[in-house]
């Protein structure tokens, strides 16, 4: 089996196909600790791509309460279980993944590390919505600092992977992964419904059609991101919680390309699961405010950093990062560069530019205010909003 | 003439070069290194070509063909779901049928489901000439398969098993397009815009199709992964699940003309591989025989008119020659033997 570079873990790993990467890579930050659940991602999804018969269970974005939701149901922990506890070696920096991956924990005549979900794992998207993972504490106010009690929610997409499973796993060749922005597709005319791919994928983001008999998945909405345009569930999001654009590998890092500089210059948005050994390409900024030990399995061991980064925006140390997180998401247009200036008459303000280099969004750090008289003379009336 | 043993050493060889250049020609029967033979027996009027509960059964001879699972290519399958199929063959004029048989106690043929997979039987055909792998031929070396579905027959017979089947209390208010009432059957509540929602149908592909013609795929492959069905249709069959055993008719007219179908001829090498759907079997993960050599008895040789003149004017010449050879011989006096 041929051996490949997966940067995440820090080291080579088996992989069925030989390396090779595309020319671009789509890429997306989520950050949790913005998320509210509301689920417009999820019907954005679902009316654009998913509302045809036989599609009607699909969700290929959803959003899961943690620790107690899963879509699919028991997605995670199933395999977390068959795969065992994630071993990293913190000696050397960026800890090494000393594990097994699911390409290399194979069982015999298999190709990846897998299992079919049963039909009914996918009739509880909602099971443990706002559960948290505690009792609320006997407290004057139900409340303590830092919180006893936590919850986040998790947005899920198809991660676009460096290293697909379910492209591995198809034995008609049937899944490609685009040479020109990675973005990995099942052809329709190809698949034969075996659902390897559905056993394959480790964050269940394939699914079979109840009527058409093959499998399909999300296509990160190509026919917008060919435009230079944000996928829907990205468009849509009310807490403005995702970020778009393309990533490097971590050698070919651009400072000033806004995913590199969350993920590879900052360390603040870190891969779902990356002992899974998919390098997958949607990035999350993992939640300030949930258990850490729940953090690093989820995260891997960059958890704990990310969180104190994120605390240092908070106190103001982290402008640059202010400025994408600012910035990335007053646009629907995929930016290529981000850049902060002192503007003479705006202050700190962020500017964006779209792959071509032309500028398309500018965000001051602080909106201007203007405060008007309560009273207008001019038509006698009192305002309701004077600012 | 009297005869010696140099005449016939070379009545021998020349024997021996008329009857190798022949068989190499396929022009008579020859051994073909594929191990078991499957004879088909010689039916005089049609054939039950989608029965396979016809009588004409009872006067073909069955052959056992043991199956090992399927582990040239990974998903494997290293334990055979099924152990063994009951083959017989039935040919014609014109047609050429098998019943395939094996013990089953489920019958999988629903498919709507994430885990339901189908039970199936697949049958594939090559020339004589070729040694392919045994699973799905390889670049130069076709092969032509023929698979029964069990879950395609269950459309044709009892209608496409859709949503509303498989989930009766499902509801739905709304489909973008469709046209009609709730269960909005497909295609016919699914025209023009509304089957863009069906990406499966709507590209044509045929296991996303409602309305089938034939329980029976044919198909093509050059190797492995490469397995397409093809633009004509021309197989039939039907399978019958009884007490624990299926029964499955897959035939053809022997030759179609249409150049993706192997003609089915004598010395023809065959293979089988068949699915257990409650097993999870589905694509490689399935139970394979080893390849068969194909005995339809003279009359039923391959029919291409250009190999097949090319072959007898080949034996012609070799038998002309050898003819010669062995004539000048006789002819030739004995020198030191005679004298007056």
């Amino acid at each position: 089996m041929p051996s490949v570079w997966n940067w995440q873990l820090g080291r080579s790993m088996d992989y069925v196909y030989s390396e090779s990467r595309p020319e671009k890579q789509v890429s997306a930050v989520f950050d949790i600790n913005k998320c509210i659940a509301c689920q417009t991602c999820t019907m954005a999804c679902k009316t654009t791509w998913t509302s045809g018969k036989g599609q009607e269970y699909m969700f290929w974005n959803s959003v899961e309460t943690k620790p107690w939701g899963s879509y699919p149901m028991g997605w995670d922990v199933k395999l977390l279980e068959s795969l065992g506890p994630a071993s990293w070696d913190y000696a050397t920096d960026p800890p090494r993944y000393s594990g097994k991956t699911i390409f290399e924990k194979v069982p015999d005549g298999e190709r990846v590390l897998g299992f079919l979900p049963e039909e009914m794992d996918y009739a509880y998207p909602n099971r443990g919505e706002d559960e948290t993972s505690g009792n609320i504490e006997d407290t004057p106010y139900h409340l303590s600092v830092p919180q006893a009690i936590w919850t986040f929610y998790l947005a899920r997409i198809c991660m676009h992977c460096t290293y697909p499973a379910c492209l591995a796993a198809c034995p008609r060749k049937a899944i490609y992964k685009r040479k020109e922005d990675g973005i990995v597709l099942i052809d329709q005319e190809r698949c034969r419904g075996y659902r390897e791919c559905v056993r394959a994928c480790p964050y269940k983001r394939t699914f079979y059609n109840h009527t058409t008999r093959v499998s399909e998945k999300c296509i990160f909405c190509f026919p917008a991101v060919e435009q230079g345009i944000w996928p829907r569930c990205m468009r849509n999001c009310i807490g403005k919680i995702r970020i778009v654009g393309y990533i490097h590998p971590p050698a070919e890092s651009d400072p000033r390309n806004p995913i590199d500089f969350l993920v590879h210059e900052k360390g603040l948005a870190l891969p779902l699961y990356p002992q899974y050994g998919l390098e997958p390409n949607i990035y999350y900024v993992p939640p300030i405010h949930s258990d850490a030990t729940f953090n690093r399995q989820m995260f891997g061991p960059r958890a704990d950093a990310a969180v104190r980064t994120y605390r240092r925006i908070r106190e103001g140390l982290e402008p640059e990062l202010r400025a994408v997180l600012l910035l990335c998401v007053s646009t629907d247009k995929i930016l290529g560069r981000f850049e902060l200036i002192d503007d003479p008459v705006q202050g700190e303000t962020a500017v964006g530019y779209d792959t071509q280099g032309v500028e398309v969004v500018r965000v001051p750090f602080v909106e201007p205010v203007v405060e008007r008289p309560f009273h207008d003379a001019a038509l006698d009336v009192y305002r309701h909003n004077i600012s | 003439m009297e005869p010696s043993g140099r005449n016939v050493l070379g009545i021998v060889i020349a024997a021996a070069v008329l009857l190798t250049t022949a068989q190499v020609l396929g022009l008579i029967p020859g051994v073909v290194g594929a191990g078991t033979e499957l004879v088909a027996t010689r039916l005089a009027g049609e054939l039950p070509v989608t029965d396979p509960t016809s009588a004409s059964w009872v006067g073909a001879a069955p052959l056992e063909v043991p199956l090992s699972g399927q582990t040239s290519v990974t998903p494997s399958n290293p334990v055979p779901s099924i152990d063994a199929l009951e083959v017989r063959a039935l040919v014609n004029a014109t047609h050429f049928a098998l019943r395939i048989a094996w013990d089953d106690e489920t019958k999988d043929n629903r498919t709507t489901e994430v885990g339901e997979f189908r039970d199936a039987v697949a049958f594939q055909v090559a020339p004589p000439s070729q040694l392919p792998n045994l699973c799905m031929g390889a670049a130069g070396a076709r092969m032509h398969i023929m698979q029964w579905k069990a879950d395609w027959q269950a459309d044709i017979e009892e209608g496409f098993w859709d949503l509303q089947d498989a989930f009766p209390n499902f509801w739905v208010d709304y489909y973008p397009y469709a046209i009609g009432e709730p269960p909005y059957t497909v295609p016919d509540a699914f025209p023009e815009n509304a089957s863009v929602y069906l990406v499966g149908y709507e590209v044509g592909n045929p296991f996303s199709q409602p309305l089938k013609v034939s329980p029976v795929e044919d198909a093509v492959a050059d190797g492995f992964y490469t397995i397409a069905t093809q633009p004509n249709q021309s197989a039939l069959g039907r399978g019958v699940w009884d007490a624990g055993r299926w029964s499955v008719v897959i035939s053809r007219l022997r030759d179609t003309g249409d150049p993706m179908d192997t003609p089915i001829a004598h010395g023809d090498i065959v293979a089988f591989a068949v699915w257990d759907g409650a097993s999870g079997d589905v694509g490689a993960r399935k139970s394979v025989s080893t390849w068969l050599t194909l005995s339809l008895g003279s009359g039923f040789e391959a029919q291409d008119p250009v190999l097949r003149l090319a072959a007898m004017t080949a034996v012609a010449l070799v038998a002309a020659v050898a003819l010669v050879l062995v004539w000048r011989r006789m002819k030739k006096p004995r020198g030191g033997s005679g004298g007056t």
